[in-house]
């Protein structure tokens, strides 16, 4: 009778032999279980393929050590600083020599490219008029002839000329309307990217500069038929700006600066070919190396390859067969090249170093320099000067010390990835794969888009949850949420063409020039990835930032006010300490979400390679490189495998980074 | 309407009409109530009837509530209409403190809390502050059980404490008039006798108006009693006159607990 009691469930549902509950269960438990799988593998896909990595890498610093590379390096690495300080006085040079010529050295240069813009845009005009002119060219000779013949011939000469007159008149109007229209729209952001940089000085120094060269454009082309005679300020700018420089260069301070270069070119020409003659050594051997390594494997391949070979491509392979390199080479042998070159080296270089401190005093003081530009290179020079003898000294020492069978090993490896300076594949000389500088790019891209989010995050999320009616919390709420609806090879687009382009025109504005960085290089740059990956992220934190301060109690509010607190004073002292936990966590999901992003930084950072040292620099970041060269790199080569490397990295960056967000929430949210 | 003191009442509420929804429904209807200095004052009436509604625009913090709006009369406080523009309602609620049905002092440890409304107001000497803090808490009769954790969060006290603690936040910006919404509904017997030894000895010094549901609290604690019923006022008379001899059937009814 026990069926019969109203708690026995009478229809059993069962399925597999699992009651209801029980299926429910496992269906939801199923999904987490796959998610959870589906982690575990990618995690483990990724160290797999980036763990040998470090074998690879290893035997690759190995090859840079013991084929000698590294020993020319270390000359090489003098030479580059030689030839630094040199390329720097004519930088010094040049941007004190622009800057005195004034901008008539500018001048006729932009006007050439101004006008090459506006040629590109009237092509259709243009050509009529040519054509409107060889038509009466081609004829002057006939009606010479007719000139002199029958009336009817001179009525059909008249006739005949006027029409191409008037003809060439009606294209000339029309290129002249033409110019009219288009002359406004000629302006530095429209020029190529090397000229820009000029167009700015130009404008800086003389504001109406474009402007006046618009009106030239306009003048030039609407006189086109009837001459094509340069305007006569431009040719007399350029002739007074080549003037000028003449004189210029004529002055003490020019002379000096030359006369340095010229000399400080001389001092390492012996030295160049030195090191010239070490490299080629070094990467005679280093190949040797390599191909002995693969020689292995390739030697399986053509094995195998053989037997289903004809007989015509086996005698092929078998030659091949015989041409692998089965025996490695003595390296102590070739070592004894290099180290027999250290007295040549030594004597070579304190040739170099002698003559050049004797030069070094030469140079102009930095107070002798009225251009900024030329002061900031003047200081970096300085800095070089100064470090002349240490760094040369410490490049020698390296040199003595260095030892070709002084094996890397696993800790070094692990410190040259991490650390390494240099990400360089397919190089002519040796591929290096250092994390640094790329972690750099991503860091300080994320600091900075931190930094700019921050504040209108958080204000936006204080201002819709405290302060703004309900009418404008249902308006402003929808609309930084859309944000995130933007996809983001469109916001990286609207970067380039719009943010970059501004940012690179604000470090031209004179008042700003105090600003570290200023002016820019060009309109890709850690500053441009940032400002608009702040704006990716502002929607994320908003919304959390906004979840963090909804769940501060309103009674708090309400009691702050009750004793007198204003709203400021109430938010201040009261929301944002509340809400502190949900806000330092939305801010480090914001931030995870930024190092992660990848579209933008490709398009937008600058993709240089190094270890930025302003917000100005354009970098090179690990997810652009990621993306970037995924496809270029071959499977299961070390380059491949160091950009698994990277993906393995960020992973874990933003593993962490989670982790800390949800610590933070977990231990000082819920307070109420 | 009939006061036990000649002076003028220090809060004097004038056919006073308000609404939550910009006028469409008055919760508030006609009222007129003025509270004496130096004494309290009980709302009672069942609920929903505006008794917090009333006190809540005592010190303006319906202002909170964008839809709200006074649709008729005025409410005076020492002699001032508070709703004219001129009105800085900071100025106001420094003077008409306000202690919540639900204690809420601040994630703050107890010193901060209480030392809060002073520190709105601009930098003060370490020395005052301390002394400052010392008073209000003797103030609250608190001061004995917190004197050591000072430095604490004020949410390690007990529910009566904390309360006690909210209430000396209140005293300490040293207001004229303290509002209390049921400051005693989510404490237990002990903790509500302590509140209520301390609004007694609050009186000497400071005008009280409290919302009670409670009628034995109010004929305990309080000098004058209103009772409310769905946004009138239905009788407004000395405690003892309103229990003993209500004038009104509603009045009767709700205090003799047949209905409410
Ligand atoms: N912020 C508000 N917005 C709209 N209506 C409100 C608001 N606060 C209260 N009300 C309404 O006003 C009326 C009076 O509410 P009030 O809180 O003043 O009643 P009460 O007498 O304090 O009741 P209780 O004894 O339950 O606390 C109620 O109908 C309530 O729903
Ligand atoms: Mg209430």
């Amino acid at each position: 009778m026990s069926k019969e009691h109203p708690f026995i469930n009478k229809k059993q549902f069962s399925f597999l032999g699992l009651g209801k509950q029980d299926a429910i269960k496992f269906l939801f438990g199923g999904n987490a279980l796959i998610s959870i799988i589906a982690l575990i593998l990618i995690t483990l896909f990724l160290a797999k393929e980036s763990i040998y990595f470090f074998p690879d890498y290893q035997s690759n610093l190995n090859i840079y050590r013991k084929s000698g590379k590294e020993f020319a390096d270390y000359a090489e690495n003098q030479l580059k600083y030689q030839k630094e300080i040199k390329s720097l006085v004519t930088q010094v040079k040049q941007y004190e020599l622009f800057h005195q010529a004034g901008v008539d050295a500018y001048i006729p240069e932009l006007f050439s490219t101004m006008k090459t813009v506006a040629i590109e845009k009237m092509t259709s005009e243009l050509l009529a008029v040519k054509i409107a002119k060889n038509r009466i060219t081609s004829k002057e000779i006939i009606w010479d002839i007719w000139s002199e013949g029958s009336p009817e011939e001179q009525a059909q000469m008249k006739a005949q000329k006027a029409e191409f007159s008037q003809n060439l008149i009606k294209t000339q109007e029309a290129l002249t309307a033409k110019i009219n229209k288009i002359a406004p729209s000629i302006k530095i952001s429209t020029l190529s990217p090397q000229f820009q940089k000029k167009a700015y000085e130009v404008q800086r120094q003389e504001p109406s500069a474009i402007k006046t060269l618009q009106e030239a454009l306009i003048s030039y082309f609407s006189n086109y038929t009837v001459s094509t005679k340069t305007p006569d300020f431009i040719t007399q700018s350029s002739r007074s700006g080549v003037e000028k420089r003449t004189v210029l260069l004529q002055t003490p301070l020019f002379s000096n600066l030359s006369q340095v270069e010229k000399e400080l070119t001389e001092t390492y020409l012996p030295f160049n070919a030195f090191v010239e003659k070490l490299r080629d050594h070094a990467l005679l051997v280093s190949i040797r190396a390599e191909s002995f390594l693969s020689a292995a494997d390739r030697k399986k391949a053509i094995e195998e390859g053989i037997p289903e070979a004809s007989p015509e491509k086996k005698k092929k392979l078998l030659i091949d067969l015989k041409r692998l390199i089965t025996e490695d080479q003595d390296y102590g042998q070739q070592a004894e090249v290099l180290y027999a070159t250290l007295p040549e080296h030594q004597e070579l270089l304190s040739k170099m170093t002698s003559s050049s401190h004797a030069i070094f005093p030469k140079l102009p003081n930095i107070n002798e320099f009225e251009n900024k530009g030329a002061r900031r290179i003047h200081k970096k020079l300085t800095k070089l000067l100064k470090d002349y003898d240490a760094f040369m000294a410490q490049q020698r020492s390296n040199m003595e010390s260095w030892r070709h069978d002084q094996t890397i090993g696993f800790l070094k490896t692990l410190g040259g990835f991490v650390f390494g300076q240099k990400w360089i594949s397919n190089s002519s000389w040796h591929n290096f794969f250092g994390l640094a500088p790329l972690f750099g790019g991503s860091l300080f891209i994320t600091l900075i888009a931190i930094t700019i989010a921050t504040p209108f995050a958080v204000g936006g999320a204080i201002y819709v949850n405290r302060i703004a009616s309900k009418a404008e919390q249902n308006f402003i709420k929808p609309i930084i949420e859309f944000i995130q609806a933007i996809p983001s090879v469109v916001l990286a687009f609207l970067g380039v063409v719009v943010v970059g382009q501004n940012i690179l025109k604000l470090s031209y504005i004179p008042w700003l020039e105090w600003l570290p960085g200023f002016p820019a290089s060009g309109e890709q740059m850690m500053l441009t990835a940032g400002v608009l990956l702040a704006f990716m992220a502002i929607p994320t934190m908003f919304t959390l930032a906004e979840d963090a301060i909804n769940n501060v109690p309103k009674s708090y509010t309400e009691a702050s006010l009750s004793l007198g607190a204003t709203r400021l004073q109430t938010i201040f002292n009261v929301i944002i300490p509340s809400s502190l936990s949900g806000v330092v966590a939305a801010i480090l999901l914001g931030f995870g979400r930024i190092i992660g992003e990848t579209m933008v930084v490709l398009l937008v950072a600058g993709g240089t390679i190094d270890w930025p040292t302003t917000w100005t620099d354009p970098v090179h970041t690990m997810t652009g490189i990621i993306a970037q060269s995924t496809g270029e790199a071959a499977p299961g080569s070390i380059q491949y495998r160091a950009l698994f490397l990277v993906g393995l990295f960020l992973f874990g960056i933003s593993l962490i980074i989670n982790s800390l967000a949800q610590n933070v929430i977990k231990k000082f949210g819920s307070k109420h | 309407m009939e006061t036990s003191s000649e002076e003028r009442p220090i809060i004097e509420i004038d056919d006073f009409s308000f609404s939550y929804n910009r006028g469409e429904t008055d919760t508030l209807k006609n009222i007129s109530v003025s509270c004496p200095e130096k004494k309290v004052t009980a709302f009672i009436g069942p609920s929903g009837c505006g008794k917090s509604t009333l006190l809540r625009s005592l010190n303006r913090i319906n202002d909170l509530v964008d839809t709200a709006c006074i649709t008729n009369g005025q409410i005076r406080i020492m002699g001032q209409d508070i709703n004219t523009p001129e009105v800085d309602p900071i100025e106001l609620r420094k003077n008409v403190g306000m202690v919540f049905q639900k204690y809420n002092p601040f994630p703050k440890s107890i010193y901060d809390n209480v030392a809060y409304g002073l520190n709105l107001q601009g930098k003060q000497k370490q020395s005052d502050l301390d002394d400052a803090v010392e008073k209000s808490l003797r103030g609250a009769a608190l001061w004995d059980e917190v004197k050591d954790r000072l430095k604490d969060s004020a949410l390690g006290l007990s529910g009566g404490q904390q309360q006690r603690l909210c209430i000396a936040r209140t005293i300490a910006v040293n207001p004229k008039i303290i509002l209390m919404d049921e400051p005693c509904s989510a404490l237990d017997p002990i903790a509500t006798a302590h509140v209520e030894q301390l609004i007694n000895t609050l009186k000497q010094e400071y005008t009280i108006v409290i919302v009670t549901h409670s009628m034995q609290q109010a004929t305990r604690i309080s000098d004058n009693t209103a009772f409310f019923y769905l946004g009138e006022l239905i009788e407004f008379s000395p405690t003892k006159e309103l229990f003993s001899n209500p004038k009104n059937k509603r009045t009767e009814d709700y205090v003799s607990g047949r209905f409410g």
